[in-house]
């Protein structure tokens, strides 16, 4: 069974986590390297795959019509 | 003198996101002409209460305008029973919808290990401003067109917390949720939010979270009873795979006999770098 008050001490803060050697090992890369990311989600939205339909009204706004 | 209502300060436009909360939306602030980011909350409240605990809730956000890797944070109007919290308008794609055009929704550990540590850089700040996040998770997490990384939501579920802690009701999404915070009472701190990170770096390797095929309600009552997920050893580096347990840690009666946890806190003061304390 869960015992949260030790978990909880264990897990590392954000400012240790940066510490890590995970983390260092990417310390000389730069965020630009996540345009590749961007530029392959631009291509497969022109391939014709998107995120679903957002634009219809709110319910409440339906309400208020 | 009545102050104006929020429809005369704003233009509200297109929907670009939905949760049980409410919805975002871009809009355009009418005076300067300026594109920002209207999130519409239902608080589904008629006691004044409700106001106040949320009018302190804005105050603690107002001092965060300047965090590292935060969306900016304008301000907050009551518009009858709804809630509209304005924020920068950060353009970009969610790492959710980055996995979604990557091959089998996973993204490669190169660029996993940048995200987590740009996320880790705005968590840092609003840790050390005792401002939790409660929702982390890839879909919460934006990629600007330079390539900046941008924690999002954090005044909604900070406010969301404020609004119903009356109700009891869980706040979060259960696949991400800690063990301390899947209980009846949930108990919040800033670790609750690195364990979700921990999550969101799995998410991010393997296309989804842990136990994603199994319902709600029966996830949060798993959390806290089974071992916390880890990378197999084909499916991240050894730095990344030793990664995981500072964030996804484990309770003590997992960890079987004392002699093991030895072991962990030795593994724990090697890979913790000595010096830069």
């Amino acid at each position: 069974m869960f015992d949260s008050f030790t978990d909880v001490l264990q897990r590392l803060t954000a400012e240790e986590l940066l510490k890590t050697k995970w983390i260092k090992s990417a310390s000389k890369t730069p965020i630009t390297i996540l345009k590749d990311l961007l530029l392959r989600y631009d291509a497969w939205v022109k391939a014709g795959s998107k995120p679903s339909d957002l634009s219809e009204p709110l319910p409440w706004e339906k309400e208020n019509e | 003198m009545t102050q104006p209502s929020v429809h005369e300060l704003y233009q509200r436009l297109e929907t670009v996101g939905k949760g049980s909360y409410g919805s975002v939306h871009r809009g355009i602030h009418r005076a300067t002409g300026n594109v920002v980011a209207l999130k519409i909350i239902d608080l589904d409240a008629d006691d004044g209460d409700d106001v106040d605990s949320i009018q302190r809730e804005v105050a603690l956000l107002t001092q965060l305008r300047d965090g590292p890797n935060i969306t900016k944070y304008y301000g907050c109007h009551l518009d009858g029973p709804r809630v509209w919290i304005v924020m920068e308008f950060a353009q970009g794609g969610s790492v959710y919808s980055l996995m979604q055009s990557s091959p089998n929704n996973c993204l490669e550990e190169k660029f996993v290990v940048v995200i987590v540590r740009e996320v880790l850089t705005g968590l840092n700040y609003l840790h050390k401003s005792n401002v939790i996040h409660r929702d982390i998770k890839a879909a919460n997490v934006l990629v600007t067109a330079s390539g900046k990384v941008m924690i999002c939501d954090f005044g909604v579920s900070a406010l969301l917390a404020t609004t119903n802690s009356k109700r009891n009701t869980f706040i979060g999404t259960p696949y991400w949720m800690a063990p301390e915070v899947a209980q009846p009472v949930p108990a919040y701190d800033t670790k609750a939010d690195i364990w979700s990170l921990g999550i969101m770096t799995y998410e991010m390797m393997k296309g989804s979270p842990p136990h994603f095929r199994i319902a709600h309600l029966k996830v949060i009552q798993m959390i806290p009873k089974v071992k916390p997920p880890r990378l197999a050893e084909n499916e991240g580096s050894r730095d990344l795979r030793d990664f995981i347990p500072f964030t996804l840690t484990e309770s003590p009666s997992d960890v079987r006999s004392s002699l093991a946890c030895s072991i962990l806190s030795l593994t724990f003061c090697s890979v913790l770098p000595q010096k830069s304390f």
